[in-house]
């Protein structure tokens, strides 16, 4: 009866004053974890004689690659001893910022880079992971004043054409035409393949799709005439919808695919050339620095990047019949190739 | 609860349930089969249809018919449900297509293009449409929301694949008829299951329920077949363990049964022995009785003879005695025959009531006058001790009733005249009453209330014991056989009631009968008193109470008032008495000579009140000068007591008659003559007597005369009919026994042959055995008269069959009484005498054929009695045709027990009849039987056949006597 009686008054009086306490703590606890997130990595309450310079790392929403670069980005900065303050600004959380306490703004990822231009703001802007392409067609649409290149600067996503070419080449040396679909943005792509195609030894087909119209349709004049096909990152071309149709016809064909990333070898490309988000952030951290040493006076010039990776699927190797395809031997080799290129 | 049989029921339990569960999954799997069928085809359908949309996603992104074409015709080719197939692209328009042009219109027809997979279902086909949607893959590393291109799940087109119900319909078609085969087959199976199990079932239980019947019927050697196992196999093996039990108790009982049979045939024969030496005995105890009935017949009528002549010639030498002294002397001879009669007639009913041959009377009879005549025959003697004789006589009890008078009369008559013996003083009461009745029988009780002796209760009981008196001295005192009490007992006892005694050694006796009497269906209409008297007061005077008492019951029926005066002293107070009106007065006197004085003054005084009302007075005496002196007194009546209500009411009728005389009815007296009475009434009578006894008939002559009738006499019946011839009589007296011609043969004669045709014949007989009389008198005779003979009889007779006028009242009714007396005793009927000889012929032989018949055996084995000899063989004989019929029979059909039967008989038979050869033969056949060795048997019952033919051959010729 006693045992009863405490149980029930423990139930009773207990049980609410917990979910009391609960809810009162909660949002505090909250509050304090995005401020963490939200407020830069150097609290601005910390007197400092110099004033630092403030770089803003901004993304649009969250991706695994985005943290790799920003972990690429960190650990580039880290070893440093005069580097900037940066702070991580994910557009989609945040409240309205004021961007002029910023000298740098890092915008990852093409989204990001499309928010911080419709922004117009005067900070100067790095752009980071995100085509060339891309970038060329945000920086056209945006406002002009970033079209003089002088605020604004890119560390692109993908490969040089000639770095493709490459492969191809070290792939499959008895290759002698690739063929390449070209969308809206075929002149970003043509003058680079032209040039490079002597200096691999190879002929490129250049099958055009027209807007509204089906690649598949292009890719049907051009699959028969070419040993390889080469997909570039133009998304009128090669989007996920039409990937399938691609993939199928070029297996169905027997013609080798070569992608530019590691999801599209997955999907069915025999293999690509692609640089990781991680590396990509640290080849940014050193451009950081480098506008940092600056002052934040000047911006480099938008680059490739400095490092790649190759992957193979050898499901579809061995699928088109190639045969001991040694990855070290393809980056050797490709390496020997890119030296000194800068396309 | 159906009256099903076991077979019925296992079929109902086994197929029923069979069936139900049968068709109910029948029907359920049936449908959910063709459920099935539908939903497999459609999904069927549905997945053929989105694989396609899979496999056609290339083909119509690329827009490649040639692609799309090969897969649909490849799709159709492997399914022949498939009518057909379209691909139509995201506008709906025909990309390609298999199937006939006919059934093209049918996937427009359903083109509302869903946008998820649909079905439609049609009576003959379905329509499964599904989208083709492009799936995206993702190719970049990094998010590029940037791309306009990518559209996720976009609608490529569409895959319309037309299907046909008609293979789901045959398979459905099939899967019924499967599952109906498949129920037949399992109903077949379970029923033939079933029948098996019923089979295995009844088969046993039938021959087991044949088993039991034959077993039933007898044949214990029956046994159930082992066809079947489990319980009822047990149940078999428990019938044939109980036929087995059976049969061993058949065969124990058979063998008991054969054990006792054969005990039994020994017990028969040596009952059979036993009969034949019982019967041997029998008839010599029959012929021993018959032969002392014959010699009682005989001694009686050889003793009743010569007393017949002593008794008569004494009231012959009566009516002419003139000396006192010879009166005297005769008068003892005459009464000392008369008892020595009377005991002789005691002997002959004691002996006919032993011998069984006593035979009661149904006849009407009136008891009042039946007890009227007893007492006015006793009352002499009563007289005689001045004993007051008192009847009384209750109102209830029928006078009209249907019995043996004289019997009656005879006991009643030997109980008053034991109590008037054995009473010195006081009075003798008889009290007859009525106890009830029931099934028309009367049942009635006389008491005889006397103030006698008494009897002792060690005396009570040898009373009723033969040749028995209450005291051995009593013999010598009062005389008597001491048969009296035991044939009225005996005689009582025929007339189904009992007789008793109730008394005090010193305190007098009630000796008590009792009499079941059928009542009479007639009725005779009393007399009644006139109304003169009626309503009148009678006064009645008498010293005795109970004599007082049954004066009183006499009258007071007759709506009188009645006063009773016990003293002479007071019934001066009566007369004075004035609100009395009395019409009549009766005077009882005790005793004469006591009372002659107050008597006489009473009956002045009566005279000088009431000179004119009758006065009736009763004397205890015979007296006629006394009864006249109370006439002379004034007494209007003068009777002798006891009274009776008939001749009191005839008295006080008398006396209420002036024109009627006055009379003195007196009680008549066994004792007295007949008085010298008008010879000259048969004067011109001509009569024949006829016996072979001369003393007899010259009694018969003398009495004859007596009367004044011209007497012929004849010697024996020759003589009868000699002189019948020559004379016509008014009368023929004939014995019967005599020699030359009985008397039977001559009235014969006499009736055919002469002039006497129509001339009484009365037969005189000394034969008093029971039936005699209606033997004679069905042989012919007109009467019957039993020696000795009275003149009381004589007179009777003539008064009776020969004309006359003038006989007087008083002796014609003397006569009468003293001829019912006479006939109570004597009535005995006779043995006929030459149908029985006293002692057997010495035999005389005859036997034709010594070889077979023994006859001194014979007549050894029958205890050297002839005729019994002879009637064994007779009977032998007489058996002999139906024996051998049975004999013949049984051997023809070898009906071993039969013949058995029938041989033991003959054996039987012949064991008293002195045929030794046929006992032999007939011995030695059974014996054959008796141990079943049949092989010898149809000989040797042959030879004993031809032994029974010869034996019957002798039918008449083989004579003992």
């Amino acid at each position: 009866m006693r045992l009863a009686l405490s149980c029930y008054v423990r139930k009773t009086i207990f049980l609410p004053l917990l979910v009391l306490v609960s809810c009162l703590l909660l949002p505090q606890i909250a509050a304090s974890s995005n401020d963490q997130q939200a407020v830069p990595n150097t609290p601005a309450t910390q007197p400092a004689s110099p004033k630092p310079a403030l770089v803003a790392l901004v993304t649009h929403g969250t991706h695994s690659s985005y943290d790799a670069c920003l972990i690429g980005i960190r650990s580039g900065l880290q070893a440093e001893k005069h580097k900037p303050d940066i702070t991580s600004i994910n557009l989609k959380n945040t409240q309205p910022i004021s961007w002029d306490k910023f000298q740098l703004v890092v915008a990852i990822g093409s989204k990001a880079t499309s928010e911080i231009l419709k922004l117009g703001l005067d900070n100067k802007i790095l752009a980071v992971l995100l085509p060339k392409i891309t970038y060329n067609q945000l920086v056209y649409q945006a406002s002009d004043k970033y079209k003089t290149g002088t605020n604004i600067s890119a560390v692109y996503l993908d490969q040089p054409v000639g770095r493709y070419l490459a492969l191809i080449n070290a792939l499959a040396p008895q290759a002698k035409t690739v063929g390449v679909m070209l969308g809206e943005g075929a002149s970003v792509y043509e003058a680079p393949l032209d040039e490079s195609q002597h200096l691999y030894q190879l002929q490129v087909r250049h099958g055009y799709v027209k807007k509204g119209l089906s690649p598949l349709k292009a890719l049907g004049t051009i699959i028969d005439r070419s040993d390889v096909l080469l997909a570039l990152p133009d998304t009128s071309v090669y989007n996920s919808n039409t990937v399938p149709g691609i993939l199928l016809s070029s297996y169905r064909k027997g013609i080798p695919l070569i992608g530019f990333s590691r999801a599209y070898i997955r999907a069915g490309a025999l293999t690509g050339i692609y640089t990781l988000p991680q590396e990509l952030g640290y080849q940014t951290s050193q451009k950081i620095l480098a506008i940092h040493q600056q002052n934040y006076q000047k911006l480099p010039q938008p680059a490739f990047p400095d490092s790649f990776d190759i992957s193979v699927n050898y499901q579809v190797a061995r699928s088109l019949g190639f045969k001991n395809v040694e990855l070290n031997k393809l980056k050797q080799r490709i390496a020997e190739h890119v030296k000194g290129e800068n396309f | 609860m159906f009256k099903w049989n076991i077979k019925t029921r296992i079929l109902f339990l086994s197929l029923v349930p069979t069936f139900t569960i049968a068709l109910l999954l029948g029907i359920y799997f049936v449908s959910a089969r063709i459920s099935d069928l539908q939903r497999a085809l459609e999904e069927r359908g549905i997945a053929i249809t989105e694989n396609l949309a899979y496999a056609s996603e290339y083909g119509v992104a690329s827009g490649n018919a040639q692609v799309l074409q090969h897969l649909i015709n490849t799709a159709r080719d492997g399914d022949s449900d498939i009518i057909s197939i379209a691909i139509l692209d995201e506008g709906g328009h025909l990309f390609a297509y298999n199937g006939p042009q006919s059934a093209l219109n049918k996937h427009r027809e359903s083109n509302s293009l869903p946008s998820t997979t649909d079905v439609a279902i049609g009576d003959e086909y379905i329509i499964v449409q599904t989208p083709i949607i492009g799936q995206p893959i993702e190719i970049s590393d990094v998010p590029n929301e940037l791309n306009q291109f990518a559209i996720a799940g976009r609608t490529l087109g569409y895959i319309s694949i037309q299907m046909s119900h008609k293979e789901a319909t045959i398979r459905q078609y099939q899967t019924f008829t499967a599952t109906f085969f498949i129920v037949l087959t399992g109903l077949f199976g379970s029923g033939y299951i079933a029948v098996r199990m019923v089979r295995d079932v009844t088969t046993p239980v039938i021959k087991m329920s044949r088993a039991v019947d034959q077993i039933r019927e007898g044949r214990l050697d029956v046994r159930v077949e082992p066809v079947a196992t489990g319980e009822l196999q047990t149940l078999a093996e428990g019938i044939n363990a109980m036929a087995e039990s059976l049969r061993e108790a058949r065969e124990e009982m058979q063998q008991n049964i054969e054990q006792a049979t054969s005990d039994l045939r020994q017990t028969l024969e040596t009952i059979e022995v036993q009969n034949i030496e019982l019967d041997i005995a029998r008839k010599q105890a029959l012929d021993g009785s018959r032969i002392k009935s014959e010699f009682m017949a005989n001694m009686s009528h050889e003793i009743r003879t010569p007393l017949n002549g002593i008794i008569g010639f004494t009231d012959v030498l009566l009516k002419n005695a003139q000396n006192p002294q010879n009166i005297d002397y005769l008068t003892t001879i005459r009464k000392s025959a008369t008892n020595l009669l009377t005991i002789i007639n005691d002997i002959l009913d004691f002996s006919k009531i032993e011998a069984g041959k006593m035979e009661l009377d149904n006849a009407p009879l009136s008891l009042r006058d039946t007890l009227d005549e007893v007492l006015n025959i006793l009352a002499p003697a009563s007289h005689a001790k001045k004993l007051e004789l008192v009847a009384m006589v209750y109102a209830d009890v029928p006078d009209d009733l249907i019995g043996d008078a004289l019997r009656i009369k005879q006991v009643l008559t030997n109980i008053v005249n034991n109590a008037i013996k054995f009473t010195k003083q006081g009075s003798v009461v008889v009290r007859i009453m009525m106890v009830g009745e029931e099934n028309g029988l009367v049942n009635l009780c006389i008491r005889v209330t006397d103030t006698g002796i008494g009897i002792s209760d060690k005396q009570k009981r040898n009373l009723f014991q033969a040749f028995s008196q209450a005291d051995t001295s009593t013999t010598r005192k009062f005389g008597g056989t001491g048969l009296g009490l035991v044939i009225s007992q005996k005689l009582v006892q025929g007339m189904k009631g009992e007789v008793g005694v109730e008394s005090k050694l010193g305190e007098g006796s009630t000796f008590w009968f009792t009499v079941k009497l059928e009542r009479a269906s007639e009725q005779t209409p009393t007399e009644l008193i006139p109304s003169k008297i009626s309503s009148k007061d009678v006064l009645i005077i008498d010293q005795h109470p109970v004599t007082l008492l049954s004066l009183r019951q006499n009258i007071e029926c007759f709506n009188v008032k009645i006063s009773e005066c016990a003293s002479f002293d007071r019934v001066q107070h009566f007369l004075l008495d004035g609100s009395k009106d009395y019409g009549l007065f009766i005077l009882g006197s005790r005793d004469y000579d006591e009372e002659a004085t107050k008597l006489e003054k009473v009956m002045a005084e009566i005279r000088s009140q009431f000179p004119q009302v009758p006065l009736i007075t009763l004397l205890n005496t015979n007296d006629n000068q006394i009864r006249q002196l109370m006439l002379d007194k004034g007494s209007s009546q003068c009777l002798v007591k006891p009274t009776t209500q008939k001749r009191l009411v005839e008295s006080i009728l008398n006396s209420l008659d002036s024109e009627r005389p006055v009379t003195v009815v007196e009680a008549t007296d066994d004792e007295a003559l007949p008085s010298s009475h008008s010879e000259s009434s048969y004067r011109q009578c001509h009569v024949m007597a006829v016996d072979d006894n001369d003393a007899n008939l010259k009694l018969l002559t003398i009495f004859l005369q007596a009367f004044g009738l011209e007497v012929d006499q004849g010697s024996n019946g020759l003589e009868a009919l000699r002189l019948a011839k020559k004379q016509e009589y008014s009368m023929i007296f004939m014995d019967i026994q005599m020699p030359e011609m009985d008397g039977i043969t001559a009235m014969q004669a006499i009736r055919s042959n002469t002039i006497n045709k129509d001339t009484p014949i009365i037969a005189l007989t000394a034969h008093a055995m029971a039936g005699e009389k209606e033997k004679l008198l069905s042989a012919g005779m007109d009467d019957y008269l039993s020696k000795p003979i009275t003149e009381q009889q004589i007179s009777a007779l003539l008064d009776k069959w020969v004309t006359q006028k003038a006989i007087s009242d008083n002796f014609e009714k003397a006569t009468k009484e003293q001829n019912d007396a006479a006939n109570a005793a004597p009535a005995s009927p006779a043995i006929p005498s030459q149908s029985s000889p006293t002692a057997s012929p010495k035999p005389t032989y005859l036997n034709p054929a010594p070889d077979l018949v023994d006859l001194e055996q014979g007549l050894a084995q029958a205890g050297n009695r002839a005729d019994v000899a002879q009637e064994m063989f007779d009977m032998l004989q007489n058996s002999l045709p139906d024996a051998r019929k049975k004999i013949e029979t049984a051997l023809e059909i070898e009906e071993w027990e039969a013949l058995q039967s029938a041989v033991h008989k003959l054996h039987g038979a012949c064991c008293y009849c002195g045929v030794p050869k046929l006992k032999k033969q007939s011995n030695y056949v059974e014996d054959l039987l008796k141990q079943k060795d049949y092989e010898l048997v149809p000989d040797e019952a042959g030879v004993l056949l031809m032994l029974i033919d010869k034996v019957e051959n002798l039918k008449g010729q083989v004579k003992y006597i």
